[in-house]
């Protein structure tokens, strides 16, 4: 067995060589500036003062609240949504297949106009809310319905192609042993897409929680209401480089941490069920 | 500004805080002395949708009204803070309160004039504290009107200009600061709603 890895090694010698490199070079183009950013704000003197302040506070917690919210939302709505245009070979759903992924083309900012455009005061939708006493924009709503705009894509995405590569066949077995379908569901389909919905999740938490320019057009920058940990680190960069790259860390170290936490527990969950 | 302290070359910096051009020269990065070349006033725009309900200062103070202002970390949010700060002594009504009222009222603290301008325009906020420059432009004045800032009260912001940390270029930098400062670009800055004296 050993031997004969080193032989496929040895034969493989040149492209292996080439990828170790193309590996490096990655590596260090992503990794580089991270560190940077680490090593930075970690010399600043400041970083627990600004960690610590309230504002930084406010802006965690808000952070992760409405992030949680959103994905939760996203979870919620966009896995029936994925799994029917995995199964159906409904027209309508195939063109909704390719609009669903619109939102990642779009620049932020033009998400954020699009919503004020829909939701805003003057907006299509807006402004009959506003005349029942409804008003969205500048409000935490706003920030989630920013975050769910621009985030439920990743999921939806995922969480489609996972249901297109499994087996019919299982789905169908599992129906003519008399389960039903929510049990066919829940233990064949559920178990089996298991990586790549978690997968999803964390693009979509991630990419919710780093949401930065639609939620600055539609639901603007107010302490404790709509600011969160991105619009934070705008706002410092302005006038205290070093309180930006503290804010800047704390935001990476709670975005590893929840994609960690969902790569082990998805790990830990697709062992159990096998 | 944290560009060039960085290391970005430039010819010339323009800036609407002397704060940051004082703040390059400690560091070195820069030189020569700041020209000032221009001013701004402050206005108030109000977005038409408001006619009849927000007509004087006093009124930013009401119910339901949506102000967004410039965040403190640009020049603009930092005149409006001190004008905001200017009324805490000559508010009519009682003291404090005029001034509570109009914080209470302010829905965002933008990151520029600019998104302060739209939101206003759009009518998502009711109020913006922009530049008299900005005031001006026919797309604002078309979706908004302005309301009379008391005298006391209004801050002016001012423009300066410093020859850059770029070298070679001496001469058109010396040419350019004398322009600033010429006849043609003073009509040329009051035409776009800037005072010059």
């Amino acid at each position: 067995m050993t031997n004969r890895t080193q032989t496929a090694q040895n034969i493989n010698k040149p492209s292996h060589t080439l990828g170790v490199l193309i590996i490096c070079i990655y590596v260090c183009f992503i990794g580089l500036p991270l560190l940077a950013l680490i090593i930075k704000a970690a010399s600043s003197a400041s970083v627990f003062t600004v960690i610590l302040s309230p504002t930084t506070i406010q802006a965690i917690k808000l952070s992760i609240v409405t992030s949680v919210i959103s994905v939760i939302v996203i979870v919620v709505v966009g896995t029936p949504v994925a799994y029917m245009i995995s199964r159906s070979d409904s027209k309508i759903l195939k063109i909704l297949d390719v609009f669903i992924e619109l939102p990642i083309i779009l620049p932020p900012v033009v998400a954020g106009v699009a919503m004020l455009m829909a939701f805003g005061r003057q907006g299509i939708i807006g402004a009959p809310l506003e005349q029942l006493g409804i008003t969205i924009p500048f409000t935490t709503t706003a920030v989630i319905f920013a975050q769910i705009f621009v985030a439920a894509p990743f999921y939806i995405r995922s969480a489609r192609i996972s249901f297109g590569a499994i087996d019919n066949d299982l789905e169908d077995l599992s129906r003519t042993l008399g389960k039903s379908p929510w049990y066919t569901f829940w233990r064949i389909t559920i178990p089996l897409t298991w990586t790549g919905l978690t997968t999803g999740l964390a693009l979509t938490w991630a990419r919710s929680l780093s949401e930065f320019g639609a939620t600055l057009m539609f639901a603007g920058n107010m302490i404790g209401k709509t600011q969160t940990m991105p619009l934070g680190i705008l706002t410092a960069m302005e006038t205290d480089l070093n309180a930006a790259l503290s804010l800047s860390l704390i935001l990476l170290i709670v975005s590893v941490c929840i994609l960690l936490g969902i790569h082990l527990l998805s790990s830990k969950l697709s062992k159990y069920r096998s | 500004m944290m560009q060039i302290s960085h290391g970005a070359q430039v010819d010339i910096y323009a800036s609407a805080d002397l704060n940051q051009i004082s703040h390059l020269q400690r560091s070195g990065t820069i030189d020569s002395d700041p020209i000032l070349f221009a001013s701004n006033k402050l206005s108030i725009i109000v977005n038409n949708r408001n006619i009849g309900k927000i007509e004087k200062f006093n009124d930013l103070a009401g119910d339901n009204i949506k102000i967004v202002v410039a965040h403190s970390s640009v020049p603009i949010g930092r005149y409006t803070e001190r004008l905001l700060t200017n009324l805490a002594p000559q508010s009519i009504t009682p003291k404090d309160d005029l001034r509570k009222l109009i914080y209470r009222n302010i829905v965002s603290y933008e990151d520029s004039v600019k998104s302060v301008v739209m939101k206003t325009v759009l009518g998502e906020a009711d109020v913006g504290v922009v530049y008299s420059s900005d005031a001006q432009l026919e797309h604002v004045m078309n979706h908004t009107y302005t309301i009379d800032i008391p005298k006391e009260l209004n801050v002016t912001g001012t423009y300066y200009a410093v020859k850059g940390q770029k070298e070679g270029n001496s001469n058109l930098q010396n040419e350019f600061l004398t322009f600033l400062q010429s006849d043609i670009a003073k009509s040329i800055l009051q035409e776009y709603g800037f005072d010059t004296e």
